[in-house]
C-alpha cells in the first residue's frame, strides 16, 4: 500500500473503527496503565505490515492476532511469576451458569470485568480473543500456541471459573 | 461425565461458537429441541456468552447494545398495543354505519363508547377481545417490569415506583375513598326515608332500597335496587333487577337481569339487560341507549333512542331520532318521532293506526364472506406472531426452554389436562379464603395468559421440529410464524380444529408447569 491520499483515507476509516475494538481487547487482556500506549502501537504497528495481509481474508481476525500477540507478549514479560494456565489444578465442580446470567447491570458488569482480568493468561486470552475480537477456536490456537481441540476446553475452564469466582463474592 | 444421552457442556459450548462440524451441529441442534436439561444448559452457556460479549466489548459498542434493547421492548410494546387497536377494528368493525350517526347526549364518555358497543352487537366478541388484550398487556407490562428491575436496578427502581402510582392513584380515586360506603352485613341495606346522604354513596348488597336523599351520586352491586327515593347526581347500577320510581337528578346507567324506569330522570338512560323497560308515567330528561332482548319504551323521552335487541315496543313521543337495529319493531297509537325514525330487521314493523312511519331496511345477510374468513385467519396468525415477537424479545429463554420440553409432549399434555382442571379450582378456593385473594388474582392471570400464550409455545416446537432449532431472535420468530400458520389453518378445520386449540392449550398449562418443576434442580453439566 503507498501513501497516496486514498489509502490514507482508508487507513484513517479502519483506524476509526477497530481502535476502539483493539483498545478493549488490550485493557481486558493486559491490567494497568499500559493498555493505551500498547493499543496505538499495535495500530501502528499494523499499518506497516499492511503490504503483508491477505486481501481475500478477513482484517479483523488478522489485526486481533497481531495485538493478541503483542499483547501475550507484553503480558508474559510482565508477570512472569503468574502461571500461564492452572493446569494443574483441580477438576473444578461444575455449576450452573445462573450466577452469570443475572450480571447484565452495569456494576456487575464491571465484576465480570473484574473477574476476566483475575484469570490465567491464557484462558483470560482466549475469552477475550474468542468474545471481544472474534476470532475462530482455530486462529485462538494458532496465536495461543495450543491445538484447536484444546481452545474448547481452555475456554470452558476459564468460563468455570469465572463462575466460582462470582459465586463466592456473592454475585448470584 | 454427562450420561449418554445428554450432550457435554464442551459439545454445547462449541456448538454455540460455531465450532462444530456441520452433521454433529444438525444432530446436537435436534437434541436441544427436544431435551430440556441440555436446553437448559444451552441456553445458559448462550446468556453467559452475551455477558462475555459485553464485558470484552469496546464501551461506546455497550451502550448501543442498552439502548437497542429498551427500544426493541418500546417498539415491540408499541407494535403490540396497536396491533391489539388494530384487531379489535378489524374484527369487532366500528363500523361506518355507527359511527356515522349522531350520538345521544347521555354523558361524553360512556355513551361514547357505550354507544359503540351496543351499536356492534356482538358483546362475546368484545367481551373476549378487552378480555384477553387486557390480559396480554398487563402481562407483559409485569414481564417488562420485572425483567427491567432484574436487569437495570435503577432503573427498574423508577419504573416499579411509576408502576405503583398507578395502581396507588386508583385506589385513591376509586368509590371507595371517595363515597360514604354501605355494605349489608345481611341481605339488606338501604336509606330510610328520612335519610339524607349529602355525598356519594356505594351500597353492596343483596337487596338495596334508597328511600331518602342522595346528593351524590349512586353505586350499586347486588341483587336487587329499589329507588323510591332521590338521587341528584347519577346512578351506576349492577344486579338482577334494578327500579327507578323515584327521581334521579343526572343519568341513569345500569346492567341487570330487568331494568325498569317508572319514575324520573334529568337527563338519559344508558341500560342493557333482558327487559329495560321505560314506563308508562315515566320521564326521561336525554337520551336513551338500550340493549337487551325485550325492550319497551312507554313513556316520554326527551332525546334521541337508540336500541339494538330482539324487540321493541315503542309507545310514547321522542323527541329525537329513533335508531333501532333488531329483529321486531312495534309502534303504537301514541308514538311520535322528532326525528327520523329508522329501522333494521328482519321483518316489517308493527304500526297501530296512527303510528308514524318508520325507515325500514332489511340487514344484510351475515354470512361471512371468504374474503372476512380469510382476513380472521391472517388477524390471528399476526396476533399470534405479535405475541411471540414479544416474547421471544423479553423472554426468548423460557420461550426457549418451554418449546425443549414440548419437544417431548406426552408428559405436558398430561399434566396441562391436570392444570387445567385443578389451576382454576384452586384459585375458587384461594379467592374464598380473603387473604389467597390475590394469590388467587395471580394464579387467575397467569392461567389465561398461558391459556393464550400456549399456541406460541406450541408454534414453536412445530416451527422447530421442522426447520430445526432456532439460534437467534430472527429464528425464533420465523419459526412461530411458521408453526402458528399450520395451528391457526388447522384451526379451521371441522372438530378436529377444537380438539387442536384444546391439546395446544393443555400443552401450553402441562409446559409452564413442567418448566417451572424442573428449574428448581440444577442444569447438567458434564
Amino acid at each position: 500500500m503507498t501513501g497516496g491520499s486514498d489509502a490514507r483515507e482508508a487507513w484513517a476509516a479502519l483506524y476509526e473503527h477497530f481502535h476502539p475494538q483493539v483498545l478493549a481487547f488490550c485493557r481486558r487482556t493486559l491490567p494497568g496503565d499500559a493498555a493505551d500506549d500498547l493499543a496505538a502501537e499495535i495500530l501502528m504497528k499494523t499499518r506497516f505490515r499492511l503490504d503483508s495481509f491477505d486481501a481475500s481474508r478477513p482484517f479483523g481476525p488478522w489485526l486481533f492476532r497481531i495485538a493478541a500477540n503483542r499483547c501475550w507478549d507484553e503480558a508474559r514479560r510482565n508477570r512472569r511469576s503468574q502461571p500461564l494456565d492452572d493446569e494443574g489444578a483441580t477438576e473444578l465442580v461444575a455449576n450452573s451458569p445462573s450466577p452469570l446470567e443475572r450480571l447484565i447491570t452495569e456494576e456487575r458488569r464491571e465484576r465480570v470485568q473484574q473477574a476476566l482480568s483475575a484469570l490465567p493468561l491464557r484462558q483470560r486470552f482466549a475469552l477475550n480473543l474468542r468474545y471481544g475480537a472474534g476470532l475462530s477456536y482455530q486462529e485462538i490456537a494458532d496465536t495461543l500456541g495450543i491445538t484447536r481441540a484444546n481452545v474448547g476446553v481452555v475456554l470452558l475452564r476459564g468460563r468455570r471459573r469465572m463462575r466460582d469466582q462470582l459465586a463466592a463474592k456473592g454475585v448470584r | 461425565m454427562a450420561t449418554p444421552e445428554h450432550l457435554s457442556e464442551l459439545r454445547i459450548l462449541a456448538l454455540l461458537d460455531e465450532e462444530l462440524p456441520r452433521a454433529e451441529a444438525v444432530s446436537a441442534r435436534s437434541h436441544l429441541t427436544r431435551c430440556f436439561p441440555c436446553h437448559r444448559l444451552y441456553e445458559g452457556l448462550r446468556r453467559e456468552s452475551d455477558v462475555l460479549r459485553a464485558a470484552a466489548a469496546p464501551e461506546t459498542t455497550r451502550r448501543r447494545e442498552v439502548s437497542h434493547e429498551l427500544g426493541w421492548v418500546v417498539a415491540a410494546g408499541l407494535v403490540l398495543s396497536l396491533g391489539l387497536v388494530a384487531v379489535r377494528r378489524v374484527v369487532l368493525g366500528v363500523s361506518e354505519a355507527a359511527a356515522g350517526t349522531p350520538l345521544p347526549d347521555t354523558g361524553p364518555l360512556v355513551s361514547n363508547l357505550g354507544f359503540r358497543l351496543f351499536s356492534l352487537l356482538d358483546f362475546q366478541q368484545l367481551g373476549l377481545q378487552i378480555a384477553y388484550g387486557g390480559i396480554v398487556i398487563m402481562t407483559l407490562i409485569g414481564i417488562a417490569l420485572a425483567s427491567n428491575a432484574i436487569r437495570r436496578f435503577r432503573a427498574g427502581i423508577t419504573t416499579l415506583l411509576l408502576a405503583a402510582f398507578v395502581p396507588a392513584f386508583s385506589a385513591y380515586s376509586t368509590p371507595a375513598e371517595a363515597l360514604e360506603v354501605i355494605i349489608g352485613n345481611d341481605a339488606r341495606c338501604g336509606i330510610a326515608p328520612d335519610q339524607v346522604v349529602n355525598d356519594d354513596l356505594l351500597l353492596l348488597c343483596d337487596a338495596a332500597t334508597l328511600q331518602g336523599v342522595v346528593r351524590g351520586d349512586l353505586y350499586f352491586a347486588g341483587r336487587s335496587l329499589l329507588i323510591s327515593g332521590r338521587v341528584d347526581g347519577d346512578v351506576f347500577g349492577f344486579g338482577n333487577e334494578l327500579n327507578l320510581e323515584g327521581s334521579v337528578g343526572l343519568s341513569f346507567r345500569g346492567a341487570g337481569q330487568t331494568v325498569r324506569i317508572a319514575g324520573e330522570l334529568g337527563r338519559g338512560l344508558a341500560a342493557a339487560g333482558e327487559r329495560v323497560t321505560i314506563l308508562r308515567g315515566a320521564s326521561v330528561g336525554g337520551s336513551v341507549m338500550m340493549a337487551g332482548d325485550q325492550l319497551a319504551v312507554t313513556g316520554p323521552v326527551g332525546g334521541s333512542l337508540l336500541a339494538a335487541g330482539n324487540r321493541l315496543e315503542v309507545d310514547a313521543p321522542v323527541e329525537g331520532d329513533l335508531t333501532y337495529r333488531g329483529k321486531e319493531l312495534q309502534l303504537g297509537s301514541g308514538a311520535a318521532i322528532g326525528g327520523s325514525a329508522e329501522y333494521t330487521g328482519p321483518s316489517e314493523p308493527e304500526r297501530d293506526p296512527g303510528a308514524p312511519a318508520v325507515e325500514w331496511s332489511v340487514p344484510e345477510p351475515d354470512e361471512e364472506s371468504p374474503w372476512d374468513a380469510g382476513m380472521n385467519v391472517v388477524t390471528r396468525w399476526a396476533m399470534g406472531i405479535a405475541l411471540g415477537f414479544v416474547l421471544v424479545l423479553l423472554a426468548s429463554g423460557p420461550l426457549g426452554a418451554l418449546a425443549a420440553i414440548g419437544g417431548r409432549p406426552i408428559a405436558p399434555l398430561l399434566l396441562g389436562l391436570l392444570l387445567f382442571v385443578g389451576l382454576p379450582f384452586t384459585t375458587i378456593l384461594l379467592a374464598i379464603t380473603f387473604i389467597g385473594l390475590p394469590l388467587a388474582f395471580a394464579i387467575g392471570a397467569l392461567y389465561l395468559f398461558l391459556l393464550y400464550a400456549a399456541r406460541v409455545i406450541a408454534a414453536m416446537v412445530i416451527g422447530q421440529a421442522i426447520l430445526g432449532l432456532a439460534s437467534t431472535n430472527v429464528q425464533r420468530v420465523g419459526r412461530i410464524a411458521l408453526g402458528l400458520g399450520i395451528l391457526v389453518l388447522a384451526a379451521e378445520i371441522p372438530y378436529l380444529g377444537g380438539v387442536v386449540g384444546l391439546l395446544v392449550m393443555f400443552f401450553g398449562l402441562g409446559a409452564f408447569g413442567l418448566w417451572v418443576w424442573r428449574s428448581r434442580r440444577p442444569a447438567v453439566v458434564s
